[in-house]
């Protein structure tokens, strides 16, 4: 998606869009999670529909907030370096974030959400993304992870 | 972290003054009103209207609040904004509080 040209676009749309784009590079924390948000949301808020805006936002909330949480196995050790790209296309936001963090465990990319009768704290961040996302994908090369995916312009049913 | 804690006769009004609840934030968040809620009676009134952005760590945040509660006594939520207010009915989390409706009629 990085590579995609614009050249084509020309004249097949009625409205010229520049070309969105936000990349960083940080390490995974909480704060600079949302440092990156605010940066991003600054950077996007003015071109695209509030909601697309919102359901962006936690869905790399989410992703970036496990990253920062489970992407080391010892406390100890510096926090997982993120790469994050965020591209605005015709039919959404375009995301792809990589780490240097451990295995992301499989499970995770066919999570259900949990039930709200045992009042669950936590759980809810990989359902967030499924529901949210379209064309998840992931894989792992040279020891860093690889997720991409878009958040489509329209919502999902019930979001 | 901005937020107030004010004593009413039958309730406890929690107004959350941040505009994110978040990740960076959930664990002080939990910690600072934790203490008001635990040892005394009245139910638990949270205002997140000024809140324009909540991820699952502030939503597992407010629950563990709900959990802190007395028995028998109920965590009301208004003031849900379009963002925050998602992430109640996604999770389906708006299934176990009491959630006021806004001024402007929507039923959050």
């Amino acid at each position: 998606m990085a590579g995609r040209k614009q050249l084509a676009l020309g004249k097949s749309t009625a409205t010229k869009q520049p070309l969105l784009v936000f990349t960083r590079s940080f390490r995974a924390s909480a704060d600079a999670v949302r440092d990156t948000l605010i940066a991003l949301g600054e950077r996007l808020q003015p071109h695209i529909p509030t909601d697309l805006m919102g359901r962006s936002e936690l869905v790399l909330a989410e992703l970036l907030n496990n990253i920062a949480q489970h992407g080391r196995a010892d406390e100890g050790d510096p926090k997982p370096f993120v790469h994050l790209s965020v591209v605005a296309q015709a039919d959404g936001l375009s995301c792809s974030v990589s780490d240097d963090g451990g295995l992301l465990p499989k499970v995770c990319l066919e999570s259900q959400p949990p039930e709200p009768a045992s009042h669950p704290e936590g759980g809810f961040g990989w359902f967030l993304i499924g529901h949210l996302t379209q064309s998840l994908t992931y894989f792992r090369e040279n020891d860093r992870n690889y997720v991409a995916f878009t958040v489509p312009k329209a919502a999902p049913d019930l979001s | 972290m901005d937020i107030t804690i004010k004593d009413h006769t039958d309730y406890i009004l929690v107004q959350m003054a941040e505009r994110r609840l978040d990740a960076a934030i959930a664990g002080e968040f939990k910690d600072t009103v934790r203490p008001h809620i635990a040892a005394r009676g009245p139910d638990l009134v949270l205002d997140l209207a000024a809140v324009e952005f909540l991820d699952s760590s502030g939503l597992g945040a407010v629950i563990a609040l709900k959990k802190a509660l007395p028995e028998g006594r109920r965590m009301i939520l208004r003031g849900l904004t379009p963002n925050v207010e998602r992430v109640f009915r996604l999770t389906r989390m708006d299934q176990i509080f009491d959630i006021m409706s806004n001024d402007n009629g929507e039923v959050a």
